[in-house]
């Protein structure tokens, strides 16, 4: 036999329950309704006074291995480092659309990107080089592109020399397409040196900054 | 002269005579023949099953691992060129708890002066069976002159040529075999550092080839690409392998312009 109080201590309970449940479900009505009403025009990212303007994207195919060059309208900011970072951001954003050529999870990718101008070494300090040395070396002009890579893209990468390469190969040659002053890129992931990408595409080098769309880049050799 | 004495000259004098006379014995070769022999083939092929250890590699479903499917072809692949009296060096026999690094696999194979060097390795992205040649520019000959020292990481660029050649012959091979296969270039270490003709191969999924299975982890994927290897390996030997000089002749042949 269930004692009297513990029946009415379940009844208000039950009660209670069934209150809470129609004021919720009226609050949440409530808040659409008035999110219906006032729609937020709040922009979610800072407007860019920066006109469109064409640029090149050196886009990877996996099926075919090519790179090809491929022109999109797009507001980037002018200063040169921030342009590079959303350049490239925009490039690796290609990848993750459906149906694209060289599939790439979505998500932040591109940390920052540095110039660095060329020679890295004063002339003076460098010791005088042997003939297979020189053969290679880049000229006294022009700028070594840093790009910083982030480690969750990094580590996401699908791992393989082909798809490597060519996600490698489609950052250079975007910004051979797009910054002619610069001769060599390198690559870090979060700042710090890294041994591949995913396994397989070498970058502790450094790469000549070349045309990409008909073949693959020559590492560098930088003192 | 003691009889210990005579005893140790007789049997010093024996054994010269037999290290003297031993070569020709073994070989059944008369030395005093003047056919010019042939030098002997070189026969060292060093694989390189990429990843290992702590560093699996490529995921490449139904928990296959990478180094565990590039161990297996190794394994394959070491048998069918031992049939061929290849002496085959692998980089790594087995998966250790310590992964061998890219360095560490260079040496192996610079220190064996292989006819050829082969890395393998597998992926899901893409499809078909890529063959990679470094990236490197070929280097120019070298000087008359002097001793001229060259990176640890691009010592390849004297073998690109032969290393181009090589990568010819194994998409030749594999399209023997039906299977699909592409010549790229790409920038993977330990490539750049090893000083033999040297060629990545990367199994991708193959969709339409009845004699495969669609990954490379599958077994049928695996022989058909063996036996194309090992094919083209056998072929790279022959052609590498200086001929022997024509003998000389008393007189030369006639034209028919002569007659």
């Amino acid at each position: 036999m269930i004692p009297r109080y513990q029946r009415v201590l379940f009844w208000t309970f039950s009660l209670a329950i069934v209150l809470m449940t129609a004021f919720l479900l009226h609050g949440c009505r409530q808040a659409r309704e008035k999110l219906n009403r006032h729609p937020n025009q709040t922009p979610l990212a800072a407007p860019t006074a920066a006109p469109g303007e064409t640029v090149r994207l050196a886009l990877a195919d996996d099926a075919t291995g090519r790179i090809t060059l491929s022109e999109r309208e797009v507001a980037l900011p002018q200063e040169p480092t921030a342009r590079a970072q959303a350049l490239l951001t925009r490039l690796i954003a290609e990848y993750s659309y459906k149906n694209s050529a060289h599939p790439l999870e979505s998500g932040p990718s591109i940390d920052d990107v540095f110039f660095v101008d060329l020679p890295l070494h004063p002339p003076a300090a460098v010791a005088a080089p042997r003939a297979a040395f020189t053969a290679s070396a880049p000229s006294n002009s022009g700028q070594l592109a840093v790009v910083n890579l982030r480690g969750t893209f990094a580590d996401h990468h699908p791992s393989g020399i082909g798809v490597e390469t060519l996600t490698i190969n489609s950052i250079i040659g975007t910004i051979y397409a797009n910054f002619p002053r610069v001769q060599a890129v390198r690559f870090a992931v979060d700042g710090q040196t890294r041994d591949t990408l995913a396994g397989h595409a070498d970058l502790t080098r450094t790469y000549r900054a070349t045309d990409t769309e008909s073949r693959s880049p020559s590492p560098e050799t930088l003192p | 002269m003691s009889v210990a004495s005579r005893f140790v000259v007789c049997l010093l004098a024996g054994a010269g005579l037999l290290v003297a006379l031993r070569p020709a014995e073994l070989h059944g070769q008369d030395q005093t023949a003047t056919q010019p022999h042939a030098p002997a083939p070189r026969n060292v092929i060093v694989l390189d099953p990429g990843h290992g250890g702590t560093d699996p590699g490529a995921d490449l479903g139904n928990k296959v691992a990478e180094k565990d499917v590039t161990l297996a072809l190794a394994t394959k692949l070491r048998a069918a060129l031992a049939a061929q009296d290849f002496n085959v060096i692998l980089t790594r026999e087995a998966d250790a708890t310590v992964a061998v690094t890219a360095d560490q696999r260079a040496q192996i194979a610079n220190r064996s002066r292989a006819l050829a060097c082969v890395s393998l390795h597998a992926t899901r992205s893409g499809s078909g069976i890529h063959i990679y040649t470094s990236a490197l520019e070929p280097a120019s000959d070298p000087p008359d002159t002097g001793f001229v020292p060259m990176r640890w990481d691009t010592v390849q660029q004297r073998f690109v040529a032969q290393s181009a050649q090589l990568a010819a012959d194994l998409k030749s091979a594999f399209a023997a075999a039906s299977l699909p296969a592409d010549v790229r270039t790409a920038t993977v270490p330990p490539l750049d550092s090893l000083m033999c003709p040297a060629v990545a191969v990367e199994f991708a999924p193959i969709e339409n080839v009845a004699s495969a299975g669609k990954g490379a982890e599958a077994a049928s994927y695996q022989d058909a690409a063996v036996k194309a290897i090992a094919a083209a390996l056998g072929k790279w030997r022959a052609d590498t392998t200086p001929q022997p000089a024509a003998p000389p002749t008393s007189a030369a042949p006639a034209t028919k312009d002569a007659q």
